[in-house]
């Protein structure tokens, strides 16, 4: 899960594709996000995001780690008025008064009302009960037996049964949730005014449940936040609304999309560790840290990294950035930066890391469910490896179908055998 | 609470930042300025060092909720007197 950093640092399809779910047309064959050409690292250089805006592209792991944690670099100048236009149709991402596009003081505010809910203990509460989620639908893989649709039998349903259960929804329909999350996270899939329509009607669902709540609260995470934001001077109803509805899309989208690109690569290239990662969670665990590493969670694109906006000039790997830049922090290249990262999937998946990785960002934006997402990861490939060991693709990799045309990109369909 | 004395002082702790889990949220620097502060790094540091045997600082209320907010949980504060770690939130 990640509500701030990693969706916005997905990336996605092309200009042509026709949208999630794919069409009647024939499309490109996309290599699986394992076997991407990634940037090379180098110092900044500048090029253009899809609307034509200057934008400085920044690969190294330590240029990378400054943009995230200078406080010179924010969120909100991207949206201050006379900003260039960072996105061509605007989406959940782009609120300004979000979580995700306030610096600061105000940033903080608003994040210390969730904060408490995702910190590594908090989580670890969750573990028990999220591996009962994962044997359960592993139980129905089986009984509905091989070879069967790994997405919509894992991938898919894992995380928003977890989501569901922290947020209090249950009882949330899948269908409405996809649609509402495909258009929040659309690149290029929807026009802008199928992306506003659908955002209007997914805020509609969050003053519901934020209503229901303040009516009746419970244990759950919008009845926390709630009560937090009460006793907090300055959090506006749209900013509590747009974190409600947020939550639930980052508490599950990246999980399943880097759930189902992680399986694609054990299932192929990576085949070998299936074995080892039934052994123990602890080798699950390292090899879920490096999996978050080294498999992007989009192309580049559309969005090529994490963005950023310098309030003034400075320096970053030797190259002045003026104010008023564009910044764009690729993590997937800092992340396979050769200085830092020698070895590879197939010789270093159990290793720990040799320094951080950045898929869940940094500094004051880092993704705020990173724990939450690397427990249900652990816990989804130690489980599934161990109650099927034989577990393969039932297709080839050149004949997946992608979801196309949003900010991540990950298997639409992923049809398995054992 | 751990060390804490019959007067309600608070008592005193030494801060530690794991510099290797810390990813610079600047949670603690703007919960706790007075103990804790972002380095050029961009990560965080005590705003005092503090070598063996030192004084340390008192466990406010500020500190106690810097190392509950830490969004990666680097920060530790252990008891001057004892040693120990004290975990705030009991």
């Amino acid at each position: 899960m990640s509500a701030e950093n990693s969706a916005t640092g997905a990336r996605t399809g092309t200009a042509t594709d026709p949208g999630p779910a794919g069409g009647g047309t024939a499309q490109a064959v996309l290599p699986p996000l394992h076997c991407l050409r990634l940037l090379e690292p180098g110092p900044p250089r500048l090029a253009a995001l899809p609307t034509g805006t200057p934008v400085w592209l920044v690969s190294r792991h330590a240029d990378v780690r400054q943009v995230l944690t200078d406080p010179r670099l924010g969120r909100a100048p991207l949206h201050a008025p006379g900003a260039p236009p960072v996105s061509l149709t605007p989406n959940l991402l782009d609120d300004p008064s979000s979580m995700l596009n306030i610096d600061g003081v105000e940033h903080q505010r608003l994040r210390r009302t969730v904060q408490r809910a995702f910190t590594p203990r908090a989580i670890a509460r969750w573990r028990p009960w999220v591996a009962s989620v994962v044997e359960g639908l592993i139980d129905e893989l089986i009984d509905r037996g091989s070879p069967t649709d790994i997405v919509a039998g894992y991938t898919r349903p894992l995380p928003i049964a977890v989501i569901s259960r922290l947020m209090g929804l249950d009882g949330l329909d899948s269908k409405r949730l996809e649609h509402w999350s495909d258009h929040a996270l659309s690149a290029t899939a929807y026009s802008a005014e199928a992306i506003r329509t659908a955002m209007t009607e997914f805020a509609g669902f969050g003053a519901e449940v934020i209503a229901e709540r303040r009516a009746a609260p419970g244990d759950d995470l919008v009845s926390s936040l709630l009560a937090a934001a009460a006793d907090t001077p300055g959090i506006t109803e749209q900013q509590i609304v747009t974190l409600v509805i947020g939550l639930v899309v980052a508490g599950h989208e990246t999980t399943m999309t880097s759930l189902g690109n992680a399986l694609v690569y054990l299932l192929s290239d990576g085949h070998d560790a299936w074995q080892q990662l039934a052994s123990d969670e602890q080798s699950a665990a390292a090899a879920t840290e490096q999996l978050l590493r080294a498999v992007p969670l989009g192309d580049s694109d559309v969005l090529p990294g994490l963005l950023r906006r310098a309030v003034e000039d400075l320096d970053i790997g030797g190259v002045r950035i003026p104010a008023g830049s564009v910044v764009a922090a690729d993590t997937d290249a800092a992340n396979t930066d050769p200085e830092v990262f020698t070895g590879d999937l197939l010789t270093e998946l159990f290793s720990p890391l040799a320094a951080p990785m950045y898929t869940f960002g940094a500094g004051p934006h880092h993704c705020l469910g990173a724990w939450l997402a690397r427990m249900e990861l652990e816990l989804a490939l130690h489980r599934l490896a161990r109650r099927l060991p034989s577990l393969r693709l039932a297709g080839t990799v050149e004949a997946i179908d992608w979801r196309r045309g949003l900010l991540t990109r990950s298997p639409q369909h992923l049809q398995v055998s054992w | 609470m751990t060390g804490r004395e019959a007067t309600g002082a608070a008592p005193a702790v030494i801060v530690q930042v794991d510099r290797d889990r810390c990813i610079g949220s600047g949670m603690c620097a703007a919960t706790a300025p007075g103990s804790l502060t972002l380095g050029a790094d961009g990560l965080a540091r005590p705003v005092r060092e503090q070598p063996t045997g030192a004084a340390g600082e008192p466990l406010t209320s500020e500190l106690a909720d810097a190392v509950d907010y830490c969004p990666v949980e680097a920060l530790s504060l252990y008891g001057v007197r004892d040693g120990r770690r004290i975990d705030p939130t009991g």
